[in-house]
């Protein structure tokens, strides 16, 4: 028989574990429609732009992601901490993640152009970006968390590893319950909480 | 509904394979409903998961469908053939995980792209090439990160400027120099402190790139300047798992002891001014398959922790980075089966086989210790065969005879004891084309003259055979004139075989 990982809860991989872009992207449950219509909805006088705002682990970088996928020619850039980086020269939308890194040339001179901006960033930039002449939409990462929502979040990250159709590992109303009560809306947090639960689960059960 | 199914199966039920080997199997495609496809393209790679962001190694692609319509109810088989690389081997561990995949995708344009992903299992097979045989400094395995390319002119102005910045940041921040120079005293009192009591400290390793369950020497060797009282002098052997999630301020290091071994080299009590403290002790190293490795964010590396642990006085400690790699990486024992269409594969060596056992836990000790019987265990020996070679009994008459019968014995351990055992008592006249000249650090099955000696290791002139022979410490001015290539000639008793380099033992007859 083959030796395959976390093939006992007929899963692929950890559920909780480190996720790449491509597969948060695909993960990503945030609603939207809000957002698009703002940078859809392109005024002669004001160029859009669009901030969401968070602590870590609220899911800013997932918003950012999950935009991205609604225009093909966006371009993507994240900020290292305690570095400076080139700002891509092409790329509508431009979205900017850890936007608070910007120098503050790099501020001025990108809220003064006429590039559709998305910011992921923990400070809010609205009054710069009215006073550069945009309109301004900002959202909380974490305006839609609940309990269901974290039920989904994580059930979504269990079922995306699955390896056939037999039962899998589900987290229940409760623990989401606990898990909201206990991390409030760090949904890393709770990822990180569940990593230690799924290493030492031995069979298909409810969490 | 998806546009297509996609499935993926290898030639091998059990998915294991052996570095080096071909991965074969097929793909198989039925298109549900007609889809415009860019192509379909098979990727190769291995990568991590678990607890830290994923590294993965450069992708293998084959492109099994040029663009074209994909018409609904179109079957499609592409059987594949691919060479799996010699490392990273297959690895489950607790926040790390490294697997071998082939994923199929199916290329739509402005759509999610259908694909299908199926993991095999890499055990250790061909030796990288960057293992040359030399087991006194790591080797990375990982060398071609940009780090090691940089020119001693480029390191030359990145030290420069390095400095400049320090000297910039010292500047802005000299409010600072009290407690830099607080804690550099702290540190240079205790070093200070400790030397006045221990003197020099020697520890010694024999080497550093160590297979599972060889044999290891290690030491501690001191003179004490005062008597003073210790708890216990002990080496540590750490193995730890370390994954880096996020990035920037998101990122956070996890750390995970997979093993932790104490081995007290001297028990606590009175060590006396002037009176030599040599401690040796030699241990078999764990049996295991969690390998070093160090990827960018994620890495298992090994340590030996040393400490002299004195009450009431900070400890004296000392790190000593190991690498553990698979025993087929280490020599001759890296070789495959003669068919490769048989995973269940025979022992590489009698001393240290192939763990058989999977990969899921990666010191699972217990369960490996069960399966190690069974594989140690070399084939059933034909009795005729066994009577002929006990029922002579005669030594062999020169060291080509000698060398010939080994050969005849191949892997059979049995038989190639009883081949030893009836040479054991001759001289045999041995020209050796020396590789190295080591110092027998360590040895405890040798007569007294040859501890401090020498070890001659090379190959026998004329022939594929290596031989290791070590030589009392009489002989050492005369080794030391020899270089790398030279040939050494000598009278040698052979004493054993080297299980884990597949080499004859031996020590110079006087």
């Amino acid at each position: 028989m083959a030796s395959l990982p976390f093939i006992h809860l007929n899963l692929r991989r950890n559920p909780f574990g480190e996720f790449d872009a491509e597969e948060r992207t695909q993960l990503a449950n945030v609603e939207l429609g809000s957002a698009l219509e703002h940078l859809r909805s392109r005024p002669e006088s004001h160029t859009p732009a669009l901030q969401i705002i968070g602590h870590k682990g609220y899911g800013k970088t997932t918003h950012l992601l999950s935009i991205a996928t609604h225009f093909p020619d966006a371009a993507y850039v994240h900020i290292p901490e305690g570095e400076s980086i080139a700002i891509p020269a092409v790329g509508e939308p431009l979205l900017i993640d850890e936007a608070q890194r910007l120098t503050l040339w790099q501020r001025l001179w990108l809220f003064r152009s006429r590039r559709t901006l998305i910011l992921g960033t923990h400070r809010d930039f609205t009054q710069h970006l009215k006073w550069a002449g945009r309109s301004v939409l900002t959202l909380d990462a974490a305006r839609h968390t609940t309990p269901e929502r974290i039920e989904k979040i994580l059930n979504d990250r269990i079922k995306s590893v699955r390896r056939s159709l037999d039962s899998i590992p589900v987290v229940t109303s409760a623990t989401a319950e606990k898990l909201f009560a206990m991390y409030g809306n760090d949904l890393r947090s709770m990822q990180h909480h569940l990593y230690d639960v799924f290493q030492n689960l031995g069979s298909v059960q409810d969490v | 509904m998806s546009k297509c199914q996609i499935s993926i199966t290898f030639d091998r039920n059990d998915r294991i394979y052996y570095g080096g080997e071909t991965v074969r199997g097929t793909v198989r495609l039925l298109i549900d409903e007609q889809t415009k496809s860019n192509g379909v393209k098979l990727t190769h790679r291995w990568k991590t998961h678990g607890r830290g962001n994923s590294d993965s190694g450069l992708p293998d692609e084959i492109i099994l469908v040029e663009p074209r319509i994909l018409q609904a109810g179109e079957q499609l088989e592409f059987p594949f053939a691919i060479i799996s690389p010699s490392h990273p081997v297959t690895y489950r561990g607790h926040l790390v995980y490294i697997d071998h995949y082939v994923r199929v995708d199916v290329d739509v344009p402005w759509a999610k792209n259908p694909y299908a992903e199926e993991e095999y299992e890499l055990r250790p097979g061909i030796r990288p090439e960057l293992f040359t045989g030399e087991r006194h400094k790591v080797v990375s395995l990982t060398a071609q990160t940009t780090a090691t390319n940089v020119g001693p002119i480029a390191r030359t102005i990145l030290l420069i400027v390095l400095g400049l910045f320090i000297v910039a940041i010292g500047m802005f921040a000299l409010f600072l120099l009290p407690i830099i120079l607080i804690v550099a005293a702290f540190i240079w009192v205790k070093k200070k402190a400790l030397k006045s009591r221990l003197g020099e400290v020697e520890v010694s390793v024999p080497h550093v790139v160590v297979a599972p369950t060889e044999d290891w020497t290690f030491g501690i060797r001191f003179t004490p300047r005062k008597s003073f009282v210790v708890n216990s002098i002990y080496a540590e052997l750490i193995a730890e798992e370390s994954a880096t999630s996020g990035s920037g301020t998101n990122k956070t290091t996890h750390k995970h002891k997979v093993l932790t071994e104490k081995h007290i080299l001297r028990e606590g009590g009175l060590l006396d001014l002037e009176a030599l403290v040599d401690e040796k002790i030699t241990i078999t190293f764990p049996a295991t398959n969690a390998y070093s490795f160090e990827l960018s964010d994620n890495s298992l590396k090994w340590t030996v922790n040393f400490c002299i642990d004195i009450p009431g006085f900070p400890d004296w400690t000392h790190t000593e980075s190991l690498q553990v790699v698979p025993i087929e990486f280490l020599g001759e024992q890296a070789r495959l089966p003669n068919t490769t269409s048989d995973s269940s594969r025979t022992a590489f060596s009698e001393s240290v086989p192939f763990d058989p056992v999977p990969a899921i836990s990666p010191l699972g000790v217990e369960a490996r210790k069960t399966a190690a019987v069974q594989s140690i265990s070399p084939p059933a020996l034909p009795l005729e065969e066994h009577r002929s070679v006990s029922s002579e009994n005669l030594p062999p008459e020169s060291i080509e005879e000698l060398l010939s019968l080994l050969e005849s014995a191949g892997r059979n351990s049995t038989q190639r004891n009883l081949i030893l055992e009836a040479a054991a008592g001759e001289v045999y006249d041995i020209t050796v084309v020396i590789d190295r000249i080591s110092t027998s650090f360590g040895i405890t099955d040798a007569a007294p003259e040859f501890s401090n000696g020498k070890t001659v290791i090379g190959q026998i002139a004329g022939t594929q055979r290596s031989i290791e022979v070590v030589a009392p410490e009489s002989m050492n001015s005369e080794l030391e004139s020899f270089r790398r290539g030279d040939t050494w000639q000598s009278g040698v008793t052979i004493t054993g075989w080297d299980s884990l380099h597949n080499r004859l033992r031996g020590a110079v007859s006087e």
